[in-house]
């Protein structure tokens, strides 16, 4: 019996007795063995290659610290290297800052999880590329250091640290690299929530980051907070953001780099109101000491924005990224003229 | 039980190996692909199991009695009860939130109190193609065309098979019924081209739909920063991601059955190539196209009484297929457009001072009406679809266009190339007759694009809804 081409096709006439079970497996072997050598051996090297091409993560925070670190490998001219976590990268616009003050700029940030080593690190990469940057600028997001870090993301630190990420179970290996060496990132679905709308997929976000250097917008719809009042906070560095800090000041010092600098990413109106802007100034200043930075390398960067240009209380929006870079730049003038630039 | 779960890829070959052990017995078989059919459709829901013998029961006993009697007004007696029950099960299920709630706004416009009856009726799957191929089997067992089947066994192995169980194609008896009824006897090529076909249609669905999906659906949520680029191509991706998904099920269900020695009709015969509707409509969902046309639109009267009366029928026969789909107006619009299309296409090829529409001219204008059709169909509502045509005026090239640009054109080739093969060398089944080594090449990289893509969690089947 043979199949038809069309569905117009006369039935099939029976033959004489149903082949057994042994036979369809011979017929089957003898047309498929090849087809089953060429995908096992496709999916061998797939599985081979999932520890060591880049760009085989699979969800936003990975992507962004992926692509940041082949980017920090990348060399680069950058006058103003800015380093540090998703409240300067989506904060601060690298574009802007350039064609303002006139001084080429990356931006290596990632997301907080990564942490002060992490940070530094990505900064000790972009070095040994051949990147001479006049300034280096840490952007943190404050609230980041009043908590532990959850232990889910401790692997993120170490991918960065180790430059590279951990093994994974060979089938999540082959996924991970299946879409991108076999199938170019051309069939990934788009990442979930506002960044996929805005982005599509990794592949998309991978492009934006290059052509943003370094920097992403973040594409969420302005922040409503819960109804009530302001938050009491209480900024007192965490242990272990502490001993990160101290860590990562001690790296930069093996950097010998001259002027670098810290300042803090903004928070959202109903979480920080006037009371604690002495407090946050404190806690920036025993920042810089625990980075090693000289005094006056703390920077006042604009720290609290209407709700309405941020999309979560730690990051800024469409607006809030405008605001935040255009109120930045003055201080970071003032620190490129006295001795950054 | 889903074409793209490991629970499938696991019952598949079982199903193989035993109906295969019972090859000489025929009962036996058809007893077993019974039980087979059963529990996968069970898998989704074990409840809906009953409604789904419910219908075979009613479906079996009324054939019997039409066949077993002369008496025509008997004979049609038993007609209107058997298949009005399968129309009223169908009804229920499918459309009785959609009547209150449309009953409930025509009061509330009549300044009445018109309180929605709000009916959370949960939809069987596959209810609209078992409820048609029963429909079918009493009017062919009474127009005279098949006899009866006495065996509930072999009868319920034409009615339950489960490759054609959940998305169809709708089978009639006097194909697949008579496959019942003899012993199978398969062969090789039969076998082979039935795996190939298991895997195409598993690369289609877990390949391609399933990467148009997720772009359709962020389309369709109407985020602010979602225009012009984004709404057409969302109407390009979707009018892909159906004829992917759907025919991926298609082709799936016939390499299943293939593999137990059953031949099943084909569902799609690449109908993006068509350079006119009326073409269109002899490529798309064939099965449910030639069920619209023996069933409603001959009855009817065709185009036997009629300029004026064929148009009418042509209308009435879209709409309903329209509203087959489901409960919604954007689904009615959906066929109407369709039919309106079919009229004009008819009218313009009657018209014998028209000027030849050039092949090319007749694709786009017919892909036009398909795209546009599929747009509105795959709206919740018809505010949705007018709150995104009224943003396609809006063109900003944005990084999710290009995503889903990329998207589309990376889905479409694999799929042009194959079906390129088709139409060059002469058939559907083309692309597993290439010579060893690129069929070899050709299945081995699918083979492993689906398991990099294969998600147990990925989206359903389109059709699974209808």
């Amino acid at each position: 019996m043979t199949l038809s081409t069309s569905s117009s096709d006369p039935q099939p006439v029976p033959a004489a007795s149903p082949p057994g079970l042994v036979e369809i497996a011979g017929w089957l072997v003898r047309r498929f063995w090849l087809s089953a050598l060429i995908a096992l051996a496709v999916l061998a090297g797939l599985a081979l290659a999932a520890n060591r091409a880049p760009g085989v993560v699979p969800s936003l925070g990975p992507a962004i610290i992926d692509h940041q670190m082949v980017r920090s490998h990348r060399r680069t001219d950058a006058e103003l290297l800015v380093v540090g976590d998703s409240s300067g990268l989506l904060g601060l616009d690298p574009i802007e800052v350039e064609s303002r003050l006139g001084v080429r700029t990356e931006m290596l940030n990632v997301i907080g999880p990564v942490r002060g080593p992490g940070f530094v690190r990505l900064l000790e990469n972009a070095i040994a590329a051949g990147a001479r940057p006049k300034m280096v600028l840490f952007i943190i997001q404050p609230f980041t250091l009043l908590h532990a870090p959850g232990r889910s993301h401790d692997d993120l630190m170490k991918a960065v640290l180790a430059d590279g990420w951990s093994p994974v179970a060979w089938e999540e290996g082959v996924r991970r690299s299946g879409d991108v060496l076999l199938l170019g990132g051309l069939f990934e679905e788009p990442i979930p929530g506002p960044f996929g709308a805005e982005y599509g997929n990794i592949g998309e976000l991978r492009r934006a980051l290059d052509a943003g250097q370094g920097g992403l917008l973040h594409p969420g719809p302005p922040l409503v907070p819960p109804p009530g009042t302001h938050a009491e906070v209480d900024y007192v560095i965490y242990p272990v953001a502490r001993e990160d800090l101290r860590q990562a000041g001690e790296m930069l010092k093996r950097l010998d780099l001259k002027e670098v600098y810290v300042g803090f990413g903004a928070t959202a109106e109903s979480l920080s109101y006037e009371k604690t802007a002495g407090a946050r100034r404190a806690m920036l200043e025993e920042v810089r000491q625990l980075l090693g930075l000289p005094e006056g390398h703390a920077l006042l960067l604009p720290t609290v924005l209407p709700d309405q240009e941020m999309v979560d209380p730690m990051h800024v929006g469409r607006e809030g990224r405008k605001r935040f870079t255009r109120d930045a730049m003055p201080v970071l003038q003032r620190a490129l003229a006295s001795g950054g630039g | 039980m889903k074409f793209n779960s490991a629970a499938f890829l696991a019952f598949l070959p079982l199903v193989f190996v035993a109906a295969h052990l019972l090859r000489a017995k025929l009962r036996a078989q058809n007893a077993f692909l019974v039980v087979a059919s059963i529990l996968f459709y069970g898998w989704f829901d074990w409840r809906l199991a009953f409604l789904l013998l419910l219908y075979g029961v009613v479906a079996h006993q009324a054939a019997l009695r039409i066949d077993a009697t002369r008496d025509e007004a008997l004979r049609r007696r038993w007609l209107t009860l058997s298949v009005g029950l399968c129309l009223t099960g169908l009804g229920f299920f499918k459309y009785a939130g959609f009547a209150a709630e449309n009953v409930a706004r025509g009061m509330q416009l009549l300044g009445l109190r018109g309180d929605p009856v709000l009916l959370e009726i949960l939809l069987p799957i596959g209810i609209s193609f078992y409820c048609f191929q029963s429909v079918a089997y009493l009017v062919d067992v009474y127009r005279g065309e098949v006899k009866a089947e006495p065996d509930p066994i072999t009868f319920a192995a034409f009615m339950f098979f489960f490759p054609l169980l959940v998305a169809g194609p709708i089978e009639r008896a006097r194909h697949l019924l008579v496959q019942f009824q003899r012993v199978r006897v398969v062969t090789a090529d039969q076998v082979t081209t039935g795996l190939w076909l298991v895997v195409w249609g598993l690369f289609l669905k877990v390949v391609c739909a399933d990467t148009l999906a997720g772009f359709v659906a962020r389309v369709w949520q109407g985020e602010p920063s979602i225009e012009g680029w984004a709404i057409l191509g969302g109407a390009v991706a979707f009018t892909l991601q159906i004829y992917f998904d759907f025919n991926a099920y298609s082709v799936i269900a016939k390499g299943a059955a293939a593999l137990l020695g059953i031949e099943l009709v084909w569902n799609f015969e690449r109908p993006y190539w068509a350079t006119s509707v009326q073409e269109f409509w002899r490529r798309w969902h064939i099965s449910l196209s030639t069920w619209l046309r023996d069933y409603l639109y001959v009855p009817l009267g065709g185009s036997r009484r009629g300029s004026f009366r064929t148009y009418i029928n042509l209308m009435i026969t879209m709409t309903l297929g329209g509203l087959w789909h489901g409960a919604a107006w954007t689904f009615v619009l959906w066929g109407m457009l369709h039919g309106a299309a079919l009229c004009v296409h008819r009218l313009w090829s009657g018209w014998r001072s028209a000027p030849r529409v050039p092949a090319w001219l007749g694709w786009a204008l017919t892909m036009t009406v398909v795209v546009f059709g599929l747009f509105i169909f795959n709206s919740p509502n018809l505010d949705v679809a007018g709150g995104l045509l009224f943003r396609l005026g809006h063109f900003s090239f944005t990084p999710f266009d290009r995503a889903l640009w990329l998207a589309i054109a990376a889905t479409t080739a694999p799929v042009f190339f194959v079906e390129l093969l088709q139409e060059r060398r002469g058939g559907l089944l083309a692309p597993a007759r290439i010579g060893f080594v690129p069929f070899s090449a050709l299945t081995g990289l699918m083979v492993a694009a689906i398991f990099v893509r294969f998600s147990e969690t990925a989206h359903d089947f389109v059709y699974f809804q209808f």
